[in-house]
């Protein structure tokens, strides 16, 4: 998948894994990882990134007797998801076209 | 490896970067290691599934903007007194050079155009005296026919040869100022990564 692409689509789902309840970093990876290939390593600098353009806040809390850090989401990152349903519309649309005219290519 | 040995490795591998950001580094992957201990996982099965660290920092290492670590850098070089005097005595020096370097760049530049001025001007000239031939021949015609036939013949070969000019001079103009965008987009460029490297994918 194009690089771009998959950072995007990776920014709405971690934004969507918390959107009910607060999570963090290990959860979040479980989450999502059965729709979107995920890993460690990728997932650390999109958290900065969300964070620091406003779309997360991150707290602290004590579990098991060590730190574990939980991210929110923010109105802005609430926007962020359904600016993309809304953008995504017009993917869709393009997609059925795409997908249409290379099935009658095809037939 | 054990969950102490991948840390300690990890932040020898970030020594570069701001030691902020390589706490936060460091919490985030214990973090995840304990995390996926306690979810039934078993230590070193999770670390090596984290991947190399050497891949590891490069991507955080990519992903910070060059500003950053060029500060911690020189933070940590510790400029000490002799360094900076040195730096400043040789100032006159250095500062010079750096001058006539970018005097030459710009001097190179101005020429290159010159040579390309100097092809229009050729252009003009031979185009001026062609016209002037060819109006000036038939006066001559009762006369000396045979004077008005050689500026007849000179006229055609100074426009024609006006015409050849003026396309190769139009073609250097054109590739030089395709090569003088090429050369400011290189330098853009060159800034923006230094500013932005942030924006960049892992």
């Amino acid at each position: 998948m194009d690089i771009q692409l998959k950072r995007g689509l990776l920014e709405i789902c971690i934004l969507t894994a918390i959107k009910q309840e607060d999570s963090y970093g290990y959860k979040i990876i479980k989450d999502i990882s059965p729709y979107i290939a995920i890993s460690e390593s990728t997932l650390y600098p999109i958290l900065k990134r969300l964070e620091s353009s406003g779309c997360i806040t991150v707290y602290t809390v004590e579990h098991n007797s060590r730190l574990r850090k939980y991210y929110r989401i923010t109105a802005a990152g609430k926007e962020k998801i359904l600016d993309f349903l809304e953008d995504w519309k017009d993917v869709m649309k393009a997609y059925d076209f795409i997908k249409e005219e290379t099935h009658h290519d095809e037939t | 490896m054990t969950k102490h040995e991948f840390l300690t490795q990890l932040q020898t591998a970030l020594s570069t970067l701001p030691r902020e950001e390589v706490q936060k580094t460091i919490d985030y992957y214990a973090e995840i290691i304990d995390d996926a201990v306690e979810d039934g996982g078993e230590e070193a099965a999770v670390i090596a599934n984290l991947g190399s660290i050497d891949d590891i920092a490069e991507k955080i290492i990519h992903d910070t903007p060059a500003r950053e670590f060029t500060l911690e850098n020189i933070k940590k070089r510790n400029w000490n007194a002799v360094t900076l005097t040195l730096l400043a005595l040789g100032s006159p020096v250095w500062i010079a050079l750096l001058l006539a370097a970018a005097a030459v760049v710009f001097s190179l530049y101005v020429s290159v155009w010159a040579i390309v001025f100097s092809l229009f001007a050729t252009t003009a000239v031979l185009a001026l005296s062609g016209v002037t031939l060819l109006v000036a021949s038939p006066f001559l015609l009762p006369a000396a026919a045979l004077k008005a036939m050689l500026w007849f013949g000179m006229a055609l070969v100074s426009g024609g040869a006006a015409i050849f000019l003026f396309y190769l001079s139009a073609y250097c103009a054109k590739q030089l100022v395709r090569l003088t965008g090429f050369i400011c987009r290189k330098i853009k460029y060159f800034f923006m990564k230094q500013g932005g490297a942030s924006d960049e994918m892992q």
